[in-house]
């Protein structure tokens, strides 16, 4: 069994008496990046507060590195987690400047070390040069990241990120997450980012935890969440697409309004069963030569490619991708068709 | 030449005439509560309104002065000679022309150039605790810098007019310099920082802060008519001690009047004053403030008479005034706060 | 109507511009300037007979007990204002909301009237000493209270009213703090108390200063405390040297040197200020940092809380009711409380509206130099009532002797035109409190959007309507505020109103001090409480605003 370095486990918490997450558990790896993905009001930035210890818990245990943080008898005070925490509204310091907001906490390092580090640090986030600048001086991108070595500056055995860039614009907030990524990555530390938006969590995590109603519905890499979701929820909720009507054939094949299609590996439905088929707008595909004609009742210029709705002979609206070139008018009949490898099959509602 | 401020005086009637009716302008510094009732007998039996305003002797000075020709003030009413003479030296007083006066108050009350009169006299014994000094060992002002004393003198500030006079009658009798030296050996025996007025140097003495203290009559006087019995308490622990008996007298200063150079109701100023000078006004005084009467003929309160007669320090109080900038001086180098 | 829609907005009304508001302005600014002038002109006029003794004997000790009362009191006001605001920011306890607003009740006294009072009880030969010493107290326990009457007694009843300054400012300072970023100093592995000193203290130090300097302001301005206390300061010795030395000239080169100490305050206080503004709008408020607190801890939270407001207010309240209610003659009562409120109410109404007046001018003519006067105006308040006084009698008794001297051929009686009336308090008031009407006018202003005076103009206004029919109207309360807040500042002012005051004219405050210098402190009881009741009005007022903030 891999060791593990965060372990949450049985954990209830309550916000305000009304009780937001039931029952929880979710171990990460060393230098794993982890992420808590769900709606808002979800109870995830609980979980995160719990974690750095800021909130009691109600049941359950919350282990660091085998040692126990918290359960609803003990409690490290905060300060004593080694858990850093980088927070939405970035949270810094405005009386230092940026070198005394990432020394902030070595307070007990010897001053050449110290110094290293905050230099390691601004070479990290590439603001080297930026030292004696005070945060109001500085972009909201630039602010971010001071906070972000603020908080790994003492070396903290987890790193928690609470949205940490939901004040950002989308193009930059996306960009950040990578970068943050690729700065947690190359000084190996365990983090767990809470966020609301998928792509940030797609950008960011190896693993991504998708919470709803107080539970993880599930646990999984950004690819299986993707295309192997569990739940409708967690489909829905990962990325666009719609859900189709469709009937088992045979042990791996299902046969939908846009013909049978035919899975990689077994399906888990006798055949006969009532399905309910989900499809993203990149399965498919307009194809002018296809069988399968659609009526064109939406369409989203993306400057590479169309996003078009088309509606389906049976009325379900379904999302098709069309190369930029392709251009039809609404309330034409174009042809589609499926490209998929993999079925994503949910019991009939 | 002449026409001029005749037709302007006329004129001038004219205009106050109807407005107002005969009235005396009093810049005061004597309390309002303690003069108040005099004024209203004035009122009453002449007709004549008086108006009062009350303040510091130095503020209604300075006031008078900045006020120049356009004063409103017919009379300065003061609680020491002091003041008075600086009054006369700013050049805001003029002469008054009185037989009455003249007659009924002792010369030496009066300034020489008759621009102030005395109205009442005070004297500035010591007071000693009965059950710890031995009365014996008191003899003059100047004895009180002797070491035996260290510690024990309770008096209030030098910022106070009635100390200024003191060391000014001191300076008069023995020189600037023993003077000066007087007033370092008084400040090395303080029991205290000088502070309050002086019958909290009274109070102070009572209670056991100090054993000696030094203070006007008639703030003894009015601990003695007092009803609460705190205050009887002080009276019972206290005794008056006449300093300077066997050469020049204790000190005394007076309560008077300047009259106001551009005073605008000369008649009514005189009048006021030969009031103030009446055997019944005299009495009142007496009884009510416990000073003693610059008319002879007035009677004492019982109070007053407790006390005891001393010998009173004969000289001219105008000298009170010249030497008050001296005074003060030398009291500010001593460190008499 | 071709007006093109480039023309910025204010020169486009600049076209029917009455020139009022302007000319109100510069007149403010020149009313407050005249006497700062007129005192700093007489450092070029020479020594004059008594300055060489004020030098030799005197000076020193004024700089230094000046000096002294001001650090004593800046420690005071910080001991006694940061750890409430503290307490009441950062923990929640039964009683805290009463108390938050308690702790401001001491804002209602002037210094002099605490002065007077606990001199009245803690005398040598008063209650309280009498039965320490029927118990045999030690003498170190008394000692202190016996030395009231000392610098450290003023800076004490200076500090007792006066850290509501701090306390409001620390306050303010701390809900603005992100709890975000106590937690994220938790995260760093800061202790409570590391954090505290290195994150909280630290953000809220400008507002700490800023309070800490307006409460020094006041204590180089006070009078009343120093005076009774025998300390001798400056303001005592520009008093003592006016009046006992009956040196002018001296007088006013001593009030240039008290300037000299306020303006390196003023200028101080700006930097402070300045910061404090940039500090407070970056963040978001999150205020949920609070810790709940119950039993012994929260018994001794609400004591600590408490402690100021007992000494500052309700013990010396408590002794002016008793004092009032068993030995007052309030017959003179009347009259007084006429004069006051007559004086104070028809002061502040001037000082208002010239201060609208000022804001409004601002909002119309933007400029840099319209801006530099109105900091000018500002200075007013720093400037000691005793400084303003001495400036103003000075050219007033001159204009007035000019005057006279013009008219005798008229036959026109001498007259104090200015000098002798209730003009030159009201001017004096003018220049010391159109600061403090400023502040509530201008950020009261600042609220109404402009496009409001625009749909004003549009719709047949003119400026003057605009700030009657709109403005007044939308910002009544700070008007009211002002008005209020200037009413209380004058019915407490002493020193000004001793010097300037006219013929036969006493006021509430004057009688408090008179009766205190005779040592009638029984029987100043009355208009003391009279005093201090009419200045709970505004500080309750004050409290609701911030509440509401």
């Amino acid at each position: 069994m891999d060791t593990e370095s965060l372990v949450i486990r049985d954990v209830s918490l309550t916000y305000e008496q009304v009780p937001v997450i039931q029952n929880l558990s979710l171990a990460l790896k060393p230098q794993e990046l982890g992420c808590l993905l769900g709606p808002s009001g979800c109870g995830k930035s609980t979980l995160l507060r719990a974690i750095a210890g800021f909130q009691p818990l109600n049941s359950g245990e919350i282990w660091l590195d085998d040692h126990l943080l918290a359960s609803p008898s003990h409690a490290t005070p905060p300060e004593s987690r080694g858990v850093g925490m980088v927070f939405q509204d970035i949270a810094l310091f405005p009386h230092l400047s940026v070198a005394e907001n990432i020394a902030f906490g070595l307070g007990d390092w010897p001053l050449e070390t110290r110094q290293a580090r905050v230099d390691e640090l601004l070479h990290l986030i590439g603001l080297s040069g930026m030292e004696s600048r005070y945060p109001h001086e500085l972009s909201g991108g630039q602010q971010q990241r001071i906070a972000l070595a603020r908080a790994m500056a003492p070396k903290p055995k987890l790193l928690l990120l609470d949205e940490p860039f939901s004040g950002l614009d989308t193009e930059l907030r996306g960009r950040l997450a990578s970068e943050v990524r690729t700065i947690l990555k190359s000084d190996g530390i365990c983090s767990l980012l809470v966020t609301h938006d998928q792509r940030e969590a797609f950008d960011f995590a190896d693993r991504i935890a998708v919470i709803h109603e107080g539970h993880i519905c599930q646990f999984d890499t950004p690819y299986q969440l993707y295309h192997e979701p569990h739940s409708p929820f967690v489909a829905h909720f990962v990325g666009p697409g719609e859900m189709v009507d469709a009937v088992v054939e045979g042990p791996r094949s299902v046969s939908s309004p846009l013909g049978v299609l035919s899975n990689d590996q077994d399906l888990a439905f006798a055949p006969g069963t009532p399905v309910n088929l989900f499809l993203r707008p990149d399965d498919l595909i307009h194809d002018d030569d296809s069988t399968y004609q659609a009526t064109l009742v939406g369409k989203h210029f993306r400057g590479a490619h169309h996003l078009y709705e088309v509606r389906l002979d049976n009325g379900v609206v379904l999302g098709c991708f069309a190369p930029s070139h392709h251009n039809h008018a609404i309330g034409e009949r174009i042809g589609v068709k499926l490209d998929v490898e993999h079925l994503v099959v949910f019991p009939a509602r | 030449m002449r026409f001029t401020p005749v037709v302007a005086a006329g004129l001038a009637g004219l205009l106050s005439l109807p407005l107002q009716a005969a009235e005396v302008n009093v810049y005061s510094a004597r309390q309002d509560k303690l003069i108040a009732p005099l004024l209203e007998q004035f009122e009453e039996q002449t007709g004549v309104k008086v108006n009062l305003i009350t303040g510091k002797a130095e503020e209604l000075l300075t006031r008078i002065k900045a006020e120049g020709a356009a004063t409103p003030a017919d009379l300065l009413i003061t609680v020491d000679a002091g003041n008075l003479h600086r009054a006369k030296e700013a050049g805001v007083l003029q002469p008054i022309e009185s037989n009455l006066l003249d007659q009924r108050i002792p010369e030496r009350l009066v300034d020489p150039d008759k621009q102030w009169v005395g109205l009442t006299v005070r004297a500035r014994p010591i007071f000693y605790a009965k059950d710890r000094v031995d009365p014996s060992k008191l003899s003059t002002y100047e004895a009180l810098t002797d070491s035996e004393w260290k510690g024990r003198i309770c008096i209030r500030s030098s910022s106070n007019i009635y100390n200024q006079s003191l060391a000014a009658s001191m300076i008069e009798a023995n020189g600037e310099a023993a003077t000066e030296a007087w007033a370092e050996g008084m400040v090395a025996n303080f029991a205290r920082k000088p502070t309050g007025g002086d019958t909290d140097q009274l109070r102070a003495v009572a209670a056991g802060q100090c054993d000696l203290a030094v203070s006007n009559t008639y703030y003894f006087g009015r601990l003695i008519d007092s009803a609460k019995p705190e205050d009887r308490a002080v009276v019972d622990a206290l005794a008056v001690f006449w300093p300077n008996q066997n050469d020049r007298g204790t000190h005394v200063n007076i309560s008077g009047a300047g009259f106001v150079k551009h005073a605008k109701n000369p008649e009514q100023a005189v009048q006021l004053l030969e009031f103030m000078v009446s055997d019944e006004a005299q009495a009142y005084y007496a009884e009510i403030n416990h000073e003693y009467p610059v008319v002879e003929s007035a009677t004492l309160s019982d109070t007053i008479k407790s006390l005891g007669t001393f010998k009173a320090d004969e000289l001219n109080l105008g000298v009170l005034g010249t030497n008050n900038s001296a005074a003060v001086k030398l009291m500010d180098r001593a460190g008499w706060q | 109507m071709a007006i093109k829609n480039s023309t910025p907005y204010s020169s486009r009304l600049g076209r029917y511009r009455p020139n009022g508001f302007l000319m109100t302005t510069v007149l403010a600014a020149l009313c407050v300037a005249l006497p700062i002038c007129v005192v700093l002109g007489f450092l070029f006029v020479g020594e004059s007979e008594a300055w060489s003794h004020l030098v030799e004997t005197l000076l020193a000790r004024y700089a230094w007990n000046s000096v002294l009362l001001s650090i004593l009191v800046a420690l005071g006001v910080i001991a006694i204002g940061v750890p409430a605001a503290w307490m009441i920011s950062f923990y929640r306890f039964p009683g805290r909301d009463v108390l938050s607003w308690l702790l401001l009740l001491p804002l209602a006294y002037p210094a002099y009237i605490l002065a007077y009072t606990y001199t009245g009880v803690l005398d040598y030969a008063g209650p309280v000493l009498t039965w320490m010493r029927s118990i045999d107290s030690p003498q170190w326990l008394m000692d202190p209270i016996l030395n009231l009457k000392s610098l450290p007694g003023a800076a004490l009843m200076l500090s007792l009213v006066l850290y509501p300054y701090v306390y409001l400012m620390a306050r303010a300072a701390f809900l603005d703090q992100s709890a975000n970023l106590m937690e994220a100093a938790y995260t760093l592995g800061q202790s409570r108390w590391a954090v505290f000193r290195r994150v909280v203290i630290p953000m809220a130090r400008p507002a700490i200063a800023a309070g800490t300097l307006l409460a020094l302001m006041e204590t180089l301005a006070d009078f009343g405390t120093v005076q009774f206390f025998g300390v001798q300061t400056f303001t005592t010795g520009i008093v003592r040297t006016y009046y006992g030395f009956g040196d002018t000239t001296g007088a006013a080169q001593l009030s240039s040197l008290l300037l000299g100490f306020v303006a390196i305050l003023v200028v101080m206080e700006r930097l402070s200020r300045h910061r404090v503004r940039y500090y407070s709008d970056r963040l978001r408020r999150l205020n949920q940092a609070s810790q709940y607190v119950t039993g012994v801890r929260a018994l001794l939270l609400q004591s600590l809380c408490l402690l100021p407001v007992l000494f500052g207010f309700l013990i010396p309240t408590a002794l002016l009711v008793t004092w009032t209610a068993f030995y007052a003659e309030l017959q003179s009562l009347w009259q007084l409380t006429l004069n006051s409120f007559a004086l104070a109410g028809g002061s502040s109404l001037i000082i208002v509206t010239v201060a609208l007046m000022v804001a409004y001018a601002n909002r119309l003519h933007p400029s840099r130099w319209l801006s530099y006067l109105t900091v000018l105006v500002g200075l007013g308040y720093a400037l000691p009532g005793v400084v303003i006084a001495i400036g103003v009698l000075i050219p007033f008794a001159s204009f007035d002797h000019w005057l006279s001297a013009q008219l005798a051929f008229l036959g026109v009686p001498p007259t104090l035109w200015l000098s002798g009336s209730v003009f030159a308090l009201v001017f004096a008031y003018l220049v010391r409190f159109l600061a403090v009407a400023n502040g509530s006018i201008f950020s009261g202003l600042s609220r109404i959007r402009p496009s409001l005076d625009q749909s004003g103009r549009l719709l047949g206004l003119s400026q003057t309507g605009v700030l009657r029919e709109i403005h007044v109207p939308l910002m009544r309360g700070s008007v009211l505020t002002a008005v209020l807040v200037c009413f209380v500042d004058i019915l407490k002012e002493l020193p000004a109103t001793l010097m300037l005051r006219p013929f036969n004219f006493d006021t509430l405050a004057i009688k408090t001090y008179e009766l205190a210098g005779e040592e009638r402190l029984i029987d100043a009881a009355a208009p003391s409480l009279l005093i201090v009741l009419v200045g709970l009005l505004p500080v309750i007022w004050l409290n609701r605003s911030v509440s509401k903030e």
